[in-house]
């Protein structure tokens, strides 16, 4: 069987929670081939694979998103004719349109002497017909200028990626919605081969909070993004055989956003526990610890600042940042400016990439104070390492540190950019050694009875299993899709 | 979480449209300034000089060197015209100025050896006296350079100057004329032709240094990069065509004449049809006034409102605004279209009416009256052609302006070959009916442009910048690159000179 899995700026090239994610379904199921379609944003000749690539990776496919930059202008352009069937087709999927027919767009769209390149069909005088009755419809004040090249630039390298390659599969397991999500979609249709969707976190609404903060659109402009982002989603929520969440919370968000709740299934990350069975090792003072990217969507500067207020307290402490510092270069440099300001420069620590193993062996307390996570493998690593968390509530975070009906918590959570709780909590841990040992030990219980790497991986060998057992019995129907 | 939308900003940019069509423009009507003056200085010195003694063959052998080196020099720098027209725009739009000076060295480096190298190759082996043959071979290689720096002065518009620089280098030939038909130099051979044509170039020669002078103290500074243009040949290889094609349909007709029965030959060097060439040279000259106010009016009303339905599309302008700005630009262009047509039509109506009277006054060949009568409505389509294909270059929409510029050529050659054979009544006959045709397909093209122009605007815009790709590129840059070398190398050197002292 050969699985190819569809990720979007990340794996093998980037590392993070996605990337480990799919480093470790690969490494764990090793009668598997696997196949890599890696989409990443912009093309560069410097990328570096940043995992050891396992021996049941068959293939590593990178496209990127500006991989229109290759097509060029021709100075005569295709005249492009469609029946009323296509064109109102083509008009959904335009207008995104909840009504989409995607199976239809997408074999339209992929039939080049139909629609050109992507270039002679956004140039047409289709497109623009459209985009005017859209621009007639709901934007008729606007400066037109902009509207069109807002229209553009979103279709632009959208179009292009479906009129890409097909990757021969026998799963398409896309890891977000997205444009990796699309892409299942695309090879799903173009194959007849099912589509896996598991997603991290809800891709529409990060995109959606990340637009309504962002500078370089304004307006109208933003909900038009935003409105993109859940338009492609609902097509993969659509279009997905089965959809998998890491957690209860995230799947029924999917719901709501249009995935069928039959489909639906959560499947939370698994840990290694013989690889976190660290012996503790003495040490001078504590040790507050954490392991992430030094990035803004960490919010590491509410960490140092808590830690601040720890070290007022308890002045023996030492804040270990365990990670990669030069995945944004700007923001590490406004947290050590921010370290100097606080004269915080003897007790953080960057260590910068390491065997974070290592360091788990002399950390008292982990902590995480991101914005947004899904269900984070940092946490789990935490509890399998018998180590107590303070994690704000985002993503699975609550479920995965407060007490339920089988353990006790195994750490605790706090609010948002709250420098004032996340202290408050640390220096609570630090100063009951009896607390921590009880939560490292709740931790470690938990991730043994429902997060084990077993168990993760066992769930998705069944789930190939039964896509691929349901595909032969569709056998019929699957042809007559292609 | 990975994701892309943060990147997304990256793609977004701001395209912007930029008005280079004036520039055409004026190069296509400043172009017409050497030629205006060129038929009065040499219609002047042939008055003036017919007071003496002369040998009529020798005055055909002159007339042929002035008509050969007119028609081939525009034919081999018209190409390079329109390329270099929209380079200079581009980087006076770009606030680039020191791309100018440089650019004009190098085109003027490549048109120089062109020139020279036909010439020397045409004059080699012709039963000329040396001495004629290298004036000949400087009158060419002076006249391509005329072409191509009357392309630059375009861009200054320092039109005061450029007068009187033609003023005075033609007083200049006049006087030297007369003067040596006083006192000639002694050439062994054509010793009278000689004579007008060294008083000829010394004119022009006077014109070409005050032309430089004004063009070299305007661009006082530049930078190495002489062969930057060539990217150019690449980038908009339609313009060299353009400019190739049209040229050679505006003298097809006359070339094939010469080849046909009334096609005198010269010396064994020249061989021409000065009943044709006469003919069509006046029916040229009638269409003058209509260029000229064809000039004013686009740089008046025409003009703000293409800058108004930029502006619109450019920055803030809603749909229905720039719809209400179109139909005006529109509106405009059609009757100031509609009007040049309507007032060349009446100058040419009536120079034609008149034409009897005025061939007798002048003691003109009734011939070439006969013909003259046919090719001035040839030449009212042509001015008119010339308008639409500036004002097709005008709205970016080069490959329409390339169909009608090839279509003149085509059919002004299978036009004039069908007629030519038809006899003398019929001269004239092929090239007004190709004008004609082209102009109706010109008209074609410029309505249906205009009616999609709000498409054009926005849709046919390139949705990236491509990077440049092709053969011209490539040696633009490898140059680029040597030039860049050799002053680093040089700064070098005074490093070192410096240290050691």
């Amino acid at each position: 069987m050969v699985v190819c899995i569809i990720a979007e700026g990340s794996y093998p090239y980037i590392t993070g929670g996605v990337s480990a994610w799919i480093h470790q379904l690969i490494q764990g199921m090793p009668e598997i081939q696997f196949k890599i379609l890696s989409l990443m944003p912009s093309f560069k000749e410097d990328l570096e694979y940043r995992y050891a690539i396992p021996n049941n990776l068959v293939e590593i496919k990178t496209i990127y998103l500006d991989d229109y930059l290759k097509l060029t202008h021709k100075s005569i352009n295709k005249k492009l004719n469609f029946n009323a069937f296509e064109a109102e087709n083509l008009e959904k999927f335009l207008s995104m349109d909840k009504e989409c027919d995607w199976s239809e767009v997408i074999k339209l769209l992929k039939n080049k002497s139909k629609i050109g390149d992507s270039i002679d069909f956004l140039q047409s005088t289709f497109f623009w017909d459209t985009v005017l009755k859209m621009y007639y419809e709901r934007f008729q004040e606007e400066i037109f200028n902009t509207f069109f090249w807002t229209i553009r630039t979103m279709m632009l390298p959208f179009v292009n990626l479906l009129q890409g390659y097909i990757i021969e599969a026998d799963i398409y397991h896309s890891v977000s919605t997205g444009y990796a999500g699309i892409l299942g979609v695309y090879m799903r249709e173009l194959t007849g081969k099912p589509f896996l969707l598991t997603e991290h976190g809800i891709y529409a609404r990060e995109r959606e909070e990340e637009i309504l903060k962002a500078k370089w659109v304004t307006g109208v402009y933003k909900q038009l993004w935003i409105d993109f982002f859940y338009f492609i989603s609902r097509a993969a929520y659509k279009k997905a055989d089965k959809i998998v969440a890491l957690f209860e919370r995230n799947r029924n968000i999917q719901i709501q956003l249009g995935a069928e709740k039959e489909k639906t299934i959560v499947i939370p990350n698994g840990v290694d526990l013989e690889r976190y069975n660290i012996v503790k090792e003495a040490h001078q003072g504590y040790n507050v610890g954490a392991v992430l990217r030094i990035v803004p969507i960490k919010d590491v500067m509410t960490m140092i600042r808590a830690f601040k207020i720890v070290k007022d307290i308890i002045k023996t402490t030492k804040l270990y940042l365990i990670g990669p510092i030069d995945e944004e270069k700007d923001y590490y440099n406004q947290c050590t400016e921010l370290i100097n300001i606080l004269s915080l420069e003897e007790s953080v620590i960057f260590t910068g990439r390491v065997d974070v193993k290592e360091y788990l062996k002399i950390i008292d307390v982990l902590v995480l104070t991101s914005i947004s996570e899904g269900q984070p493998l940092v946490i789990l690593e935490g509890m399998a390492s018998k180590i107590p968390n303070v994690s704000t509530d985002v993503g699975s975070c609550r479920e995965l540190l407060e007490a339920d009906e089988n353990e006790g918590a195994c750490g605790m959570v706090t609010s948002l950019v709250s420098p004032k709780e996340t202290a408050e909590q640390i220096i609570k841990l630090l100063k009951d050694n009896r607390m921590r040992e009880i939560m490292g030990y709740n931790g470690r219980e938990r991730v043994e009875r429902n997060y084990s790497i077993g168990k993760f991986i066992n769930s998705y060998a069944n789930i190939y299993k039964e896509l691929e057992f349901n595909y032969g019995r569709d056998w019929v129907y699957s042809k007559k899709v292609i | 979480m990975a994701g892309i939308g943060f990147t997304l900003k990256k793609l977004f940019r701001e395209e912007s449209f930029s008005s280079k069509g004036k520039a055409y423009l004026y190069s296509a009507i400043v172009a017409a300034g050497p030629w205006i003056a060129a038929v009065i200085t040499v219609n002047s010195i042939l008055f003036v000089v017919e007071l003496s003694e002369y040998n009529p063959q020798e005055k055909d052998v002159f007339l042929g060197t002035i008509v050969y080196s007119f028609i081939f020099s525009q034919i081999i720098t018209s190409p390079w015209q329109m390329i270099i027209t929209r380079y200079i725009s581009d980087r006076l739009y770009m606030k680039e100025y020191k791309y100018i000076r440089p650019s004009f060295i190098g085109l003027n480096k490549i048109v120089f050896f062109l020139s020279f190298l036909i010439a020397v190759l045409f004059y080699i082996f012709k039963p000329l006296p040396l001495a004629y043959k290298i004036m000949s071979v400087y009158l060419f290689v002076v006249l391509s350079m005329i072409w191509v720096i009357m392309t630059y002065l375009s861009a200054v518009k320092n039109y005061e100057l450029i007068a009187k620089a033609y003023i005075y280098g033609g007083i200049i030939s006049i006087a030297l004329a007369i003067y040596l038909m006083n006192y000639p130099i002694k050439f062994i051979e054509l010793s009278y032709t000689s004579n007008i044509l060294f008083s000829y170039l010394i004119g022009l020669s006077i014109t070409y240094i005050v032309l430089i002078y004004d063009f070299l103290s305007t661009f006082y500074y530049g930078n190495n990069l002489q062969y930057d243009f060539l990217r150019y040949l690449n980038r908009f290889p339609s313009l060299f065509w353009i400019g190739l094609f049209y040229t050679l349909g505006l003298w097809a007709d006359d070339i094939l004449m010469w080849l046909s029965t009334i096609g005198v030959e010269v010396y064994k060097t020249y061989l021409y049809a000065p009943i044709y060439d006469n003919a069509v040279f006046l029916a040229y000259l009638t269409t003058i006034p209509t260029s000229v106010l064809f000039l004013v009016s686009i740089e008046t009303e025409f003009y703000d409102s293409y800058k108004k339905y930029f502006g619109l599309v450019n920055n803030f302008g809603n749909y229905q605004e720039i719809t209400l700005a179109s139909e005006e630009l529109k509106e405009v262009l059609y009757r100031k279209l509609l009007y040049t047509f309507q007032i060349q039509s009446l100058i040419s109506i009536s120079t034609v009416m008149l034409s009897t009277s005025i061939f007798k006054y002048l003691n003109l060949n009734i011939l070439i009256r006969d013909i003259f009568k046919v090719c001035a409505f040839g030449a009212l389509f042509n001015v008119i052609i010339l308008i639409i294909i500036l004002t097709l270059l005008y709205f970016e929409s080069r490959i329409r302006a390339l169909l009608v510029s090839i279509l003149f050529f085509i059919s002004n050659i299978i036009l004039t070959y069908y007629f030519a054979n038809k006899g003398l009544k019929y001269y004239g006959y092929g090239f007004t009916l190709g004008a004609f045709i082209t102009l109706i397909f010109a008209i074609i093209n410029i309505v249906r442009l205009l009616n999609g122009i709000k498409y054009r605007t926005f849709a046919i815009q390139p949705l990236f910048v491509e990077e440049e790709r092709g053969m011209f590129v490539k040696i633009a840059n490898f140059l680029n690159n040597r030039t860049k070398g050799r002053i680093h190398r040089s700064d070098n050197k005074k490093e070192k000179l410096t240290i050691s002292q």
